[in-house]
């Protein structure tokens, strides 16, 4: 491996805990880093003031507003006012699902429950929880506002222990008919998008939850859960993977993270400053398909309202191929994976600023890889061996090389 | 009625067939009218009568016997033998996302319970296409009625959970490990019959099944990619070259080793993948209809894929399950039926298998407008298969205490049915026994 510019530790740093990884804040990281040391780096990139601007959005949007939706977002993270939020925002949407197919023809919803993640990313785990349980996008898709005490409806109550909180092992399927009935009675009023409850349709029997008897509610059954340390556990561990790519959460992470009432600034701030952070190797984990596209979407420069490229990547934020989200890990790398990221290259180099004539050191400062390997290096100089190209293909052929490089692919 | 696998005589077979371009040997043997004649396939019934099930009895609402010898319908002397060659047999598999309701499928309309706990959702007798007294097929499927196929009766998961993931991760995970069942059954085809290329192949975009495979899979999501991979201009070959050369961790292996089976498979693909909008297959298919078209395409390229993994969603029905499950029985119906069609025309009717699978069930009784996740489930095979009724009937009347169809037959053992009986593969579920008489 080869380092560039001395700017490997900084850029690790940008690329795991940002979306755009861009190289202006990463020579901005590195300002700090080389005079401060690595904790300084870390409150420099955390250190910023909440972007609390949300996308405008009318309840009954139609279809054709999403692709706005999706090029705010994307714009917003190209401009990087608060590049962790933004991160943070992924994070929790990535198994706080819910579907654009689930709007009920009120495409708003989605750019509401985009807002609801963005607000919360950076503040309490349990403030978005709360909120996520009542937003109506989330109601559709689990058909909460089905879900009613003469006719329970299991499916939020089920999704809320096994993707939301706990995950599977403390419950058992007693306990999400006994929960679905618990919070059955929240109604939607889809026009307006008005959520509330309905007494005469939910459910006031007391039961065990738990190991507590009471009769329980939405809020209730949500801190309940909230409380139950698997909850913390996982989700930390879950972010510990995504940002250190590799080994298991400190024992007590989950446990201090809760009794900060699931602050998550400070949660990332004790991941991105651990040793363990530190310690981890350049490219250990597959990028998931929005870190690719994000990553190829600032150096190519694509219109930010095409969103039928992270579609293809098979991460599109707001349409999961399923309800548990998005899956991390080996995943992401495989030969369709490979291929779809390989079409997404496909574009017109002319409207690229020197895609038709950068040189490889050019190239590699644009995509931001500081850290490369002596085959990837090799692999893009022999660019200049291919046959019956001209200069300009030559260049455009250095371009596609290194965004299909590991160092492109992986974290 | 399969033939002792002889592995010797496969290899040697598949040499022979490799000294041919794979494509000019399918035409060949479409050509030579090497299919066989049709043979009927009797079950005898209880009371001596020999029926011959997979046969359907006339339209809809003709539920007044079963003793009919009607021969399948549509072509009744094309009913195919299964190529006796494992190694040349394709096996297509069809995910139905969501749990199906096994009662909507194969419809058990001669059970009163069926109307008793399903005031609402229950398909009304005379919409039924009657197999036989006791069940039938949803009206939708007026195309696969006609074509050779068999039902498969009390399928079930042996879990605990009916958590939608926990039931997808086994048969993903064929029983285990992080391997999905379609690479398992990949990999071991691919050291059986030697070959580097394609093995498995998903035509959904997105298959956990084939997370871990070893060699030769690739998921395709949509015809538009492989127009890009056959460019064999300009910068493409240099490209091609460049990116095998990486070389690093298990990871950039992984890269490194995707790259190389997808400049190894360029050259098998199909030349021309354009779809025609205007045929059922498409316009009534919808999302499967396009993926079966592209999987046709491949497999009559003859690309090498042994194992295709489709998937349609949507059968999660909490709500609206009459109006929801209607249209996706549509869907399947004129997507399946134009990709047996195809089948038909290539001359490959005899080694193509297509089987339905599903995470699991839905409940015997309805709730509201929707049923909730349940257990005990049918699925269905069409193609070179023994025609009619496999498996256990199991009966609304006898729920379990959950109020759950039971699982008569664990679903590894259809899975199980499907890779042995059906491909050859030995190692993959090897404790779980076949549904005896379905292949």
């Amino acid at each position: 491996m080869v380092e560039r510019n001395g700017l490997a530790d900084a850029s690790k740093l940008v690329r795991r805990a940002t979306l755009a990884n861009d190289p202006v804040l990463i020579r901005q990281i590195d300002d700090v880093l080389k005079q401060d040391g690595h904790a300084a780096a870390v409150d420099e990139l955390l250190n910023r003031s909440i972007d609390n601007a949300t996308i405008p959005f009318n309840w009954a949007d139609e279809f054709s507003a999403l692709r706005n939706y999706h090029s705010w977002w994307v714009d917003r993270i190209l401009e990087g006012r608060n590049p962790v939020q933004e991160k943070m925002t992924l994070f929790f949407h990535s198994f706080l699902t819910s579907s654009r197919g689930s709007s009920g023809g009120k495409y708003g919803s989605i750019a509401q429950q985009m807002n609801l993640f963005r607000r919360h990313a950076l503040g309490s785990f349990s403030d978005l929880l709360l909120d996520f349980v009542k937003d109506p996008l989330l109601m559709r898709f689990l058909n909460a506002q089905q879900n009613v005490a003469k006719r329970p409806n299991e499916n939020l109550a089920r999704e809320l222990m096994e993707l939301f909180t706990t995950g599977i092992g403390p419950y058992n399927e007693t306990d999400i008919r006994n929960v679905a009935l618990a919070i059955s009675g929240w109604r939607l009023d889809n026009d307006i998008g008005r959520v509330y409850y309905d007494e005469t349709k939910g459910s006031s029997e007391s039961f065990s939850f738990l190991g507590e008897t009471r009769v329980w509610n939405l809020d209730s059954v949500v801190r309940k859960l909230l409380d139950h340390p698997a909850t913390a556990d996982r989700i930390t561990q879950m972010l510990w993977e995504d940002l250190v790519g590799e080994g298991s959460a400190p024992a007590g992470l989950g446990k201090g993270w809760h009794d900060r009432g699931f602050d998550n600034l400070w949660l990332v701030e004790q991941i991105l400053k651990s040793q363990q952070f530190i310690d981890s190797n350049h490219y250990v984990r597959p990028r998931t398909g929005f870190e690719y596209f994000m990553n190829v979407q600032r150096v190519l420069g694509f219109p930010t309202d095409e969103d039928y490229r992270p579609r293809n990547l098979g991460h599109l934020p707001w349409d999961p191929p399923n309800v548990a989200g998005w899956p991390s890990g080996e995943r992401w790398i495989d030969v369709g994976s490979i291929l779809a990221r390989s079409q997404v290259l496909q574009y017109d180099y002319k409207k690229v600023e020197g895609g038709t004539t950068a040189g490889a050191e050019e190239i590699l400062d644009r995509c931001a890889i500081f850290e490369v390997s002596n085959d990837t290096l090799t692999a893009i100089s022999e660019a200049n061996n291919a046959v019956d190209v001209g200069d300009a293909g030559k260049a455009q052929l250095r371009w596609w090389i290194a965004l299909s490089s590991p160092e492109a692919m992986l974290t | 009625m399969t033939s002792q696998f002889d592995p010797e005589l496969a290899k040697k077979l598949k040499e022979d067939n490799k000294r041919a371009t794979r494509r000019k040997f399918l035409m060949g043997l479409a050509g030579t009218g090497a299919i066989s004649a049709a043979t009927v396939y009797g079950i005898t019934a209880s009371d001596g009568s020999t029926r011959s099930f997979g046969s359907i009895l006339g339209s809809p609402g003709n539920n007044t016997g079963s003793t009919g010898t009607t021969l399948l319908g549509g072509n009744a002397n094309a009913a195919q033998l299964p190529a006796a060659d494992y190694s040349d047999r394709i096996l297509v598999l069809i995910e139905l996302q969501g749990g199906n309701d096994g009662p909507s499928t194969v419809i058990p309309y001669g059970d009163s319970a069926y109307y008793d706990l399903r005031p609402n959702l229950a398909i009304p007798a005379e919409e039924v296409i009657p197999i036989d007294d006791q069940v039938g097929l949803p009206a939708q499927f007026a195309a696969l009625s006609q074509r050779r196929f068999a039902v498969v009766e009390g399928i079930g998961n042996t879990l605990d959970s009916l958590s939608h993931f926990d039931q997808q991760k086994l048969w993903h995970s064929g029983g285990g490990g992080r391997v999905g069942f379609v690479s398992q059954l990949g990999t071991e085809l691919a050291e059986k019959y030697g070959t580097d290329g394609l093995v498995t192949l998903s035509v959904a975009g997105y298959a956990p099944q084939l997370i871990g495979a070893d060699e030769g899979s690739l998921t395709l999501s949509g015809a538009n990619q492989l127009k890009a991979l056959t460019r064999n201009d300009w910068i493409y070959p240099g490209y091609r070259q460049a990116v095998t050369r990486f070389r690093g961790g298990p990871l950039t292996s992984r890269i490194a080793q995707s790259y190389s089976q997808i400049g190894s498979i360029v050259n098998d693909l199909p030349e021309d993948v354009e779809i025609d909008n205007e045929s059922r297959m498409i316009a009534e298919g919808r999302q499967l209809g396009n993926q079966l078209w592209v999987a046709a395409g491949m497999i009559e390229a003859g690309t090498g894929a042994r194992v295709i993994h489709a998937k349609i969603g949507g059968f999660d029905t909490h709500e609206a399950h009459v109006s929801r499950h209607a249209n996706l029985m549509t869907q399947i119906d004129a997507a399946v039926d134009g990709f047996l069609a195809r089948m038909e025309a290539a001359g490959l009717s005899d080694r193509v298998l297509v089987a339905l699978t599903s995470e699991f069930g839905r409940r015997g009784a309805e709730n509201g407008g929707g049923l909730d996740h349940g257990n005990g489930s049918t699925l269905m095979v069409f193609g070179p298969v023994n025609p009619g009724r496999h498996g256990v009937y199991n009966s609304l009347s006898n729920l379990d205490d959950r109020g759950n169809l039971r699982t008569e037959i664990p679903y590894s053992s259809y899975l199980r049915t499907l890779a042995h009986d059906w491909l050859g593969a030995e190692s993959i579920l090897p404790d779980d026994e076949s549904i005896t008489g379905l292949i």
